[in-house]
């Protein structure tokens, strides 16, 4: 008999298929709210033993995470549905949109997307009551939470984070804006204290930036603004001057290589 | 009757029934009760019956934060049930307890979530096929109806809707309680709630989230 999480599976719309996992939309009762599927499926070409020990551990792994995150008040998904010796994830379904797809240049699909965004009407920024400065401070804003938590991200683009639709955000407290970043994937995160692990997560994000928007630089500038006042003077020292390292190891690898 | 259908569940497991119970009367006996059951060897006299009228969860509704926070809970500890092995307890009902509970001891998911001397609000829930010796081709809104009868059966109380604005869970849950099990005080996302209602709401998805991912907890 196949398993039960697997029959869930059958049930549901998929989103997406990536080398590692595939996403899919499902409901665990059919007047609950939607659930994202997130399945590690099997590698054939792995030793089975060995491929089930990884696959729950990368599980359990981001599981975690997002609770560490849920207690430290980083943005995330809540989790609803955990079977990891099946490779299943199961998260809150976020109603909104990628950041990626909201800024100039992020409009093409993804690799391995496999409903193209084109099918939907396109979403601006201005729907999410927000400038592309306001977004920049909200992510240097949960990224400052992320890193006060110890929690490195290890995969920060533009694709893992993603904006709560004004239509289905509702917040108890009065906001400046009507919606919330979510930070989603962290397939790859880790926990350290390390300043390195800190400014080698911006760097990838800078980075990413960079290959996907044009014109990024002062972008990620209010990116880091936004990070700065949210640290202490000490700690952002640190881990700008961490960053300058970063940075100048990336170009020389990069005038080798 | 509340229930939660899973499509995805074999038959005799896909709907959970449950009900919130106000004003019990009978907590102290009911439990002398569950504990006598539990003692029943097989050639005690109507040992059946007597284990069918309390194969039930038993779940003190003052810790549980929303409808949820139940389901996640209910559907973790089928997924476990369903998969060989997968059971940390004896029965699917006391999964769901040790699912709801913060730590791995069983025991201790008894004392936190079951019932006590002193519960006044359950949730009764019960998963799979009602009553025993019962006709076999009963029709889904009679076997509701012996569900009902059942916990009726059982508990003393008033039943009331979930999700009543007035008397349901929303007025019973101890968030107090729930933060203090949960070590959840000191934590930067309670800490910092910019309101009570926004600190029930973060306190909600952190202890949903536990349950979810109790299986791969440390
Ligand atoms: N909670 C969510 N709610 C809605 N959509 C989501 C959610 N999480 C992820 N997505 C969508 O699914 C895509 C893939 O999710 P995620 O990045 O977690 O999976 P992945 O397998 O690691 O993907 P990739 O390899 O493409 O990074 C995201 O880019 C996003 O568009
Ligand atoms: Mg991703």
């Amino acid at each position: 008999m196949a398993s039960v999480s697997l029959q869930l599976i059958s049930f549901s719309e998929q989103i997406s298929q990536g080398a590692e996992a595939r996403i899919f939309k499902a409901q665990v009762t059919s007047d609950s709210k939607p659930v994202l599927l997130k399945h590690r499926f099997k590698k054939k070409y792995r030793h089975e033993a060995l491929d089930a020990t990884l696959t729950k551990a990368r599980v359990a792994g981001e599981a975690r995470t997002l609770l560490k995150c849920l207690k430290a008040g980083v943005h995330v998904p809540q989790i609803l549905v955990v079977d990891a010796s099946e490779g299943i994830l199961g998260i809150e379904w976020i109603e909104g949109q990628c950041v990626r797809k909201l800024l100039p240049g992020g409009e093409e699909p993804e690799e391995g997307e496999v409903d193209p965004p084109s099918t939907g009407p396109q979403q601006s920024l201005d729907e999410y009551g927000l400038t592309i400065g306001k977004l920049m401070e909200l992510i240097g804003a949960e990224l400052a939470k992320l890193h006060k938590a110890d929690i490195v991200h290890g995969d920060l683009t533009t694709s893992n984070m993603m904006l709560r639709h004004p239509s289905a955000f509702t917040s108890s407290t009065k906001q400046d804006v009507p919606t919330e970043l979510v930070l989603i994937d962290f397939g790859l995160s880790f926990v350290s204290t390390l300043v390195e692990d800190k400014a080698v997560d911006l760097y990838v994000l800078e980075r990413a930036f960079a290959s996907t928007h044009p014109d990024s630089e002062p972008m990620f500038a209010s990116v880091l603004q936004a990070y700065e006042r949210a640290l202490t003077a000490r700690e952002w020292k640190a881990v700008k001057n961490r960053l300058d390292d970063v940075r100048l190891r990336g170009r020389k690898r990069s005038m080798v290589g | 009757m509340d229930a939660f259908i899973f499509p995805h569940l074999s038959t005799e497991k896909s709907t959970a029934y449950f009900a919130l119970f106000r004003n019990v009367e009978n907590a102290s006996s009911l439990r002398q009760r569950v504990v006598k059951v539990s003692t029943l060897t097989d050639a005690d006299e109507r040992v059946e019956e007597e284990r069918d009228a309390v194969n039930l969860a038993f779940i003190d509704a003052r810790l549980i934060t929303s409808r949820t926070h139940l389901q996640t809970a209910v559907h973790q500890a089928l997924l476990a049930s369903s998969t060989p092995n997968g059971m940390r307890t004896r029965s699917v009902h006391s999964e769901i307890l040790f699912y709801l509970n913060p730590t791995n001891n069983i025991t201790e998911s008894f004392k936190n979530f079951g019932l006590s001397d002193k519960s006044t609000s359950l949730i009764v829930v019960r998963i799979g096929k009602p009553v025993a010796p019962a006709a076999p081709h009963l029709r889904p809104d009679q076997k509701e109806m012996q569900v009902q009868e059942l916990m009726k059966d059982a508990v003393i109380g008033t039943i009331v809707p979930l999700d009543d604005p007035e008397q349901g869970l929303e007025s019973i849950t101890d968030w107090a309680a729930v933060r203090k099990l949960f070590k959840l005080n000191t934590e930067p996302a309670v800490k910092n709630a910019s309101s009570p209602e926004e600190e029930r709401v973060v306190v909600d998805r952190i202890v949903t989230s536990a349950v979810a991912m109790k299986s791969v907890m440390q």
